[in-house]
């Protein structure tokens, strides 16, 4: 087989693909599509369209309104909210990406032990993410974030380890259904292990459960990292973080409403796309609601 | 008898399963002995939900999580599976028994691609590179009859029609050519022209592979053209084993009797439709005595206090009954000669 009728194959699946044929008809889902490709172009794109470097100060040139030369206006140190905004993006997705990996990394294993072993591996593990999800999950960041102390990363870990539960929940519940199906009964039966049988046969089949979990979480990832910033917690100036912006830019809301007005506006784009996505791949993927 | 002993593959003693309930426990294998001699085609038959699923996958222990095996042995090549452990087992599994199961569409994991599933045992049971657990799936599913296989084994199984799933499902468990085979009623969801089909194929590799097979099914046809010995269930218990002949021309027990006697009344078209009286009885708490003898109609005191023993009436061929040898069968005799021969 060359290369050429393999590449032709894999167009023709794809054209052939129901799920990629629904989500296309799928409007909000395309709306939130767009939207993100947009935010993410500009994230990928910052060093070419940024007009001024993130931490470019001039104070000259302070709490500027929008103009051609800076589109969004400048900042108290006056710095180029635009450029800033951009490089904000960046931070956002990679942090929400970020959030989202770990905690799928911590979520999904324990959701698979407790839904495969069940008994007192899974009463353990359910106890520990009925207890994790009695706290508001802010505060308990907070306080993972006051011992380990500020800055970009350790946000990341504190946001990951307090919001993990969902992933085991979902996966817990999705492996408990899948384990009473019989072709769990027929991979017992050719010999395979429990490994195998959980990341082989369990997994794939939860996986897009997992899709749409990760992206109807990232949004609250992306807020919570935002959250702690704008309490000074998270990104340090002059990282061009959102939360941080904001936070910054309070002081000045009502003579430079631009200094808050952009980096909020894209925080909320940013999480209402991934709502968008999350929502119509939701859709597309249930079966249920498929055929229903 | 002695050359009889040395043959025996799988001998099951005293063997009980109780599934735990919120009600209690559901005997649904209540002390079953059996032998299967090695090569040979034997058959369980019964009514749905009198245990022989139950038997059959706990050979293997493959019994879902409220089931457990009370009592007994089942002894395998010399080995109590009773006392392995789950990872000794598992070496077992695949490789020397294996198991094709009723639904073929519920079988096949949905999102593997049909290569990767059947190149799965080969690749867990012998020291072989990916590549070459895939050239043994592909000849195995062409050996099974499945047309243009290169291309099939990247497919997904719902692309699959019932016959070729089973069909992938019967390659999948035969990749490592498994001693024991068990089909717990491998035909029931496939459409009746796919059945003998299947069926066929079921034999040539028995034959091919010098497998010993274990067919659960309900279908006395099936029984008739399939196998050596046939071993009758019912509520937990067998009730009679034998020759598939013998069982089927000179039944010795009452239900036995009856089951062969609705099969055969089907052939008069006009005629109504023979049947056994009452229900089969709650596994949660069986009859006491003889457990059939609330539908029997030659029930006798006796069958309502003592259980019968399984005794050996002649050659190969047991009967649980208290009233062996005293009952006469013969009007139903001539009918199932005639539909033997068919």
């Amino acid at each position: 087989m060359n290369l050429a009728r393999l590449t032709l194959e894999k167009v023709r699946r794809l054209r052939d693909n129901e799920t990629l044929k629904l989500y296309l008809r799928h409007k909000r889902g395309l709306a939130g599509l767009a939207i993100l490709s947009i935010i993410t172009c500009l994230a990928l794109t910052a060093d070419l369209i940024a007009l001024r470097g993130y931490a470019e100060v001039d104070l000259s040139y302070r709490l500027m309104p929008p103009s051609p030369k800076s589109p969004f206006g400048t900042d108290h140190l006056g710095r180029d909210v635009f450029s800033r905004v951009v490089y904000g993006a960046r931070i956002a997705l990679w942090v929400g990406l970020l959030v989202v990996i770990v905690e799928a990394c911590i979520g999904v294993p324990l959701g698979l032990l407790a839904g495969y072993y069940g008994g007192l591996v899974d009463k353990v593990i359910s106890a520990m993410t009925d207890m994790l999800w009695a706290f508001p999950p802010i505060i308990l960041a907070l306080a993972i974030v006051t011992i380990i102390g500020p800055g970009l990363t350790n946000v990341v870990v504190a946001v990951a380890l307090v919001s993990w539960a969902p992933y085991t929940r979902v996966v817990r519940a999705k492996t408990m259904s899948i384990m009473s199906r019989e072709f769990i009964v027929a991979a017992r039966a050719i010999g395979e292990s429990s490994f195998s049988i959980m990341f082989r046969y369990v997994l794939p089949n939860v996986l897009p459960s997992i899709i749409v979990l990760a992206t109807l979480t990232i949004p609250s990832a992306i807020l919570y990292t935002t959250a702690l910033s704008f309490l000074g917690f998270g990104a340090q100036p002059p990282t061009p973080d959102w939360g941080l912006m904001l936070s910054e830019g309070k002081d000045y809301v009502f003579n430079a409403p631009w200094c808050v007005v952009f980096p909020g506006l894209f925080l909320t784009l940013t999480a209402l796309s991934f709502n968008l996505v999350g929502d119509a791949l939701r859709e597309v993927l249930d079966p249920k609601l498929r055929f229903g | 008898m002695g050359d009889l002993v040395s043959r025996t593959l799988l001998k099951i003693e005293n063997l009980r399963v109780y599934y735990e309930t919120p009600r209690g426990p559901v005997k649904a294998v209540d002390g079953v002995d059996l032998e299967v001699y090695e090569g040979e085609s034997f058959c369980l038959v019964g009514e749905t939900g009198c245990g022989k699923s139950t038997l059959a996958l706990a050979i293997p222990r493959l019994l879902p999580p409220n089931a457990r095996i009370v009592d007994g042995s089942i002894v395998f090549k010399g080995v109590d599976l009773t006392k392995l452990s789950e990872s000794q087992l598992r070496k077992l599994r695949g490789r020397e028994i294996a198991v094709v199961f009723q639904n073929p569409m519920r079988s096949l994991n949905p999102v593997l691609r049909i290569g990767f599933q059947v190149a799965e045992a080969p690749l867990t049971h012998f020291k072989v590179s990916w590549r070459e657990a895939l050239s043994i799936a592909i000849e195995r599913l062409k050996r099974v009859g499945i047309p243009d296989v290169e291309m099939r084994v990247r497919d997904y199984p719902h692309v699959f029609s019932g016959g070729v799933k089973q069909r992938t499902m019967i390659a999948m468990m035969t990749t490592c050519k498994p001693s024991l085979l068990i089909a717990d009623e491998p035909t029931t969801a496939l459409d009746v022209t796919i059945q003998a089909q299947v069926l066929r194929l079921l034999r040539e590799l028995k034959d091919e592979y010098s497998l010993t097979l274990i067919l659960i099914t309900h279908n006395f046809g099936i029984v008739a053209e399939m196998c050596d010995r046939v071993g009758v269930m019912y509520a937990g218990k067998i009730v009679e084993i034998g020759g598939v002949e013998e069982v089927f021309e000179s039944p010795l027990h009452p239900y036995t009797r009856g089951l062969v006697d609705c099969v055969v009344a089907r052939r008069g078209s006009k005629a109504r439709l023979n049947q056994i009286p009452g229900f089969p009885p709650s596994l949660l708490n069986p009859p006491s005595g003889c457990r059939f003898h609330p539908r029997c109609p030659y029930a006798i005191e006796i069958c309502r206090v003592e259980e019968p023993k399984l005794i050996r009436v002649e050659g190969e061929h047991y009967v649980a009954c208290h009233r062996a040898g005293e009952l006469d069968f013969s009007t139903v005799l001539a009918d199932v000669s005639e539909f033997l021969s068919r």
